[in-house]
């Protein structure tokens, strides 16, 4: 791994990746391959790689989706395996495919989350009213998710994420299918969220968003992580390329590895 | 036609390849368990063909009888089937899209779509009445045009339940077309079929055997054998043909090649109906599936509660607001209370012939064999609770990452499918026993049946959770397809069953009836052991099920 951080987060950090493996068909073929990264208070981190790369698999690990076999996750000092219920409270996730629950209309599931992260009902009022305005869904939210446009149910899922106000903000491929008006509105959102102190963590193939907002910045190959640090110095350290030659350049020394 | 074949096809891949993840091992148990099943039942009711005997030799109208009913059983079956069918492939189809997008003419698709329910059903009365009409034949000594038409008419036999199936699925779907919540309607208009045809048989049955057997009585028999025959015409017509008694003053030839014929032209006018209902349907779900919805929603309110309350009420959300869902896990609950009706008045008049006929088996006996079957009954209440984890799906993935245990999650669908499973069994022991009254069988009963229900219910949620079915592209496959409702059904069933055997084997071992007594209701107690024991295990081993789940 190239490594061109100066400063790895001291004290209190949101995420906490330490030593991550995971492998499929039997061990055969390694998704992720002994992962370590740190994330603290109060940034953007993009998480890149190439389709395959293992970017999935981490954030379903670190979201408690699938078991962590080798190593460990810590979400705001909480580890995810064993103290799970605790490291699940301090985070919001917004799955790749937002597969959420379509019997719903975009009220009832929002009180659903509510409910589960014991949020009262003046919170729900006032985070949902602003959520729904940047994101224009204010007329679908009383209509039932299942006749939603793919757009639209991430939107959904994205105000759902953050109904709880998490410390950390998880987003895998949050761009995908968002109109740019609500792209823009997204990465707006995620800003204000650094803003206040708190994190976003989020995987994404649209390099462009990531140059541009992101405070630090992985890319993974094969499951390994090939290159993490803060977005200034690593341009810097690769002679002021923009990313996309940066990634192509790493992304590509991985495949031949 | 080579586009025709080519979806014919890809419909029954679709429905028969569902099971691929599944190891040849357990695919290859569960074939040979419903094999076995299927040839227990076929096993009973041959058996009473054998028994029926004398009577199909020496009263030939009693062998029409019994071809006529063994036809209509299989109708019934089509037809409960049929209208599910239908309205799945044709109307509430989620592949329309993907077909409209084909080169492929819509009339194509809906001629395969058609044909594949049609063929669904046809495979379903083979399974049903083939066995039973060759069993039947060789028994009654029936002759050689027998088979040839028993067999050869049973592709034909569908057309009439279809028919029917296709009929009453219209207003449905004009109902629901028109109307906002599309599922609730569909599942009343479903509650309401149950029900009715249910009605109709109970009504039947007290037609035709309440009181003691008199002139009258018989007269009442009589009168209702003959609604039935002259409703369900093509079907009397057939039977009597294929059983060779003269009709239309004509000979034995000329009155069999005659019945076959109009059978036949019947059918095929039915076909012909079928054919333009569906395509009526079929039309309407297409132009309804291309139809925007750009209603305005009433608005709503938040509403706060706790975390296990928000998990029961997302579990009724998910369920009541799919009417194939709901259907195969709410309404098929009403079973055992309809059969507590049926069995009580069954039970009820066996008592009241036994005075003048002197039967094999008194009053006693055939209450006992009840509770017995409302055992085995009461595997309906399970559909829900063992699809509950196969019907999240991807949305497993949304439920992991909540901060809730699985021993909330669990707790919540548990009562979730708790709450409709115990009053049910009440109202089916309750209805058992007032209808013939026991203190000991009213006192034996309610505290075997309801916990019986509980356990196996709370065994299904625990089966489900050890290795849900979560990869299926329509919710309606995570029960259709879920090895866990057939298991648990089978297991249910066969429990009583074979209990049924056990008593039917002592009694004609003449065991005295207070020994089959006591067998029966501590083997219906060491049922409900065993699925509490089973609950145990399960329960101790939720952690590493729920933690191995990946998506």
């Amino acid at each position: 791994m190239q490594d061109v951080t100066n400063t790895v987060a001291q004290g209190k950090t949101v995420l906490d990746i330490s030593h991550v493996s995971m492998a499929y068909a039997n061990g055969n073929v390694k998704a992720v391959d002994d992962l370590s990264f740190t994330l603290k208070p109060g940034e953007i981190f993009g998480f890149l790689g190439a389709n395959g790369a293992g970017k999935t698999t981490t954030i379903k690990m670190a979201t408690g989706i699938l078991p962590v076999k080798s190593g460990s996750i810590k979400i705001c000092g909480y580890d995810i395996t064993h103290d799970s219920i605790e490291a699940k409270r301090h985070f919001g996730f917004v799955p790749d495919s937002p597969i959420i629950f379509d019997k719903y209309t975009g009220r009832e599931y929002i009180d659903f989350l509510g409910d589960i992260y014991g949020v009262n009902n003046t919170a729900r009022e006032s985070i949902t009213a602003d959520l729904l305005k940047r994101f224009a869904l204010e007329d679908a939210f009383d209509k039932r998710i299942s006749g939603y446009s793919h757009g639209m149910k991430q939107k959904i899922a994205i105000i759902g994420s953050l109904i709880h106000s998490p410390e950390l903000w998880i987003l895998d491929e949050p761009m995908m299918g968002l109109d740019p008006p609500s792209a823009f509105a997204l990465k707006e959102l995620m800003k204000k969220y650094k803003s206040e102190g708190k994190t976003v963590f989020f995987s994404t193939h649209v390099l462009d968003v990531a140059e541009k907002i992101c405070d630090r910045i992985a890319i993974i190959g094969k499951g390994k992580l090939v290159l993490c640090g803060d977005m200034d110095e690593i341009k810097r350290a690769k002679g002021d390329e923009s990313l996309e030659e940066i990634f192509l350049s790493v992304a590509g020394e991985s495949e031949h590895e | 036609m080579n586009n025709y074949v080519t979806i014919l096809k890809a419909l029954f891949k679709n429905k028969l390849r569902f099971d691929a993840g599944k190891s040849k091992r357990k695919k290859l148990a569960f074939a040979l368990l419903l094999g076995f099943v299927y040839l227990v039942v076929m096993a009973a009711a041959i058996s009473i063909i054998l028994e029926l005997k004398e009577l199909f030799l020496y009263f030939t109208v009693m062998a029409q009888l019994f071809y006529f009913f063994v036809l209509m059983t299989a109708a019934i079956v089509v037809l409960f089937f049929g209208i599910v069918h239908l309205v799945i492939v044709l109307y509430l189809s989620k592949d329309t899209d993907f077909y409209s997008m084909l080169p492929v003419k819509p009339a194509t698709v809906f001629a395969a779509k058609l044909s594949y329910v049609y063929l669904s059903e046809t495979a379903i009365v083979i399974a049903v009445a083939l066995p039973l009409l060759i069993a039947f034949g060789i028994v009654a000594k029936m002759w050689a045009w027998f088979y040839v038409i028993a067999i050869a008419t049973l592709v034909i036999v569908p057309t009439l339940p279809l028919v029917v199936a296709a009929i009453v699925a219209i207003p449905v779907m004009l109902i629901a077309s028109k109307l906002k919540n599309r599922n609730i309607i569909s599942l009343v208009f479903f509650l309401l079929l149950f029900g009715g045809a249910f009605s109709l048989y109970i009504y039947f049955i007290y037609l035709t055997s309440s009181g003691a057997v008199t002139p009258e009585s018989m007269t009442r028999v009589l009168n209702g054998l003959k609604m039935i025959l002259d409703v369900l015409y093509p079907y009397t017509v057939l039977s009597r043909a294929a059983c060779g008694i003269p009709m239309y003053g004509l000979g034995m030839g000329a009155s069999t090649v005659v019945g076959v014929a109009i059978f036949i032209a019947i059918s095929a006018v039915l076909l012909i109906i079928i054919w333009l209902l569906a395509k009526f349907m079929y039309a309407q779900s297409v132009k309804a599936n291309n139809q925007t919805d750009n209603s305005k929603a009433k608005k709503g309110e938040f509403k706060t509660t706790t975390s296990t309350r928000a998990l029961i009420k997302r579990e009724y959300i998910s369920s009541l607001r799919s009417t194939q869902i709901a259907f195969q896990c709410y309404a098929v609950m009403l079973l055992p209370i309809l059969m507590a009706v049926v069995f009580g008045l069954m039970a009820g008049n066996v008592s009241d012939y036994n005075h003048d006929m002197q039967l094999t088996y008194d009053g006693s006996f055939i209450r006992l064999m009840t509770f017995c079957m409302l055992a085995a009954m009461l595997a309906t209440l399970g559909n829900g609770a063992s699809t509950t984890f196969s019907r999240e799906g991807n949305a497993m993935a949304s439920l992991k990452i909540l901060p809730v245990n699985i021993k909330t999650i669990l707790k919540a669908k548990i009562i979730a499918w708790l709450l409709p499973a115990i009053p049910v069994s009440i109202v089916t022991v309750v209805i058992i026993n007032v209808m013939n009254f026991s203190v000991n069988s009213m006192l034996l009963s309610m505290f075997s049946l309801v916990p019986i229900a509980v356990v196996f219910v709370i065994f299904g949620t625990l089966w489900d959770l050890t290795s849900p079915k979560l990869k299926w592209t329509d919710p309606i496959q995570a029960v259709k397809h879920n090895m866990h409702v057939l298991g648990g059904q089978l297991m249910m069933m066969g429990s009583g069953l074979a209990i049924i055997i056990l008593m039917l084997v002592l009694s004609a071992c003449s065991v005295k009836f207070d020994v089959i007594n006591i067998v029966c209701w501590a083997l219906l107690y060491a049922v409900l052991a065993a699925f509490a024991i089973a609950d145990i295990v399960l329960y101790r081993k939720i952690d590493k099920y729920y933690n191995r789940l990946e998506m």
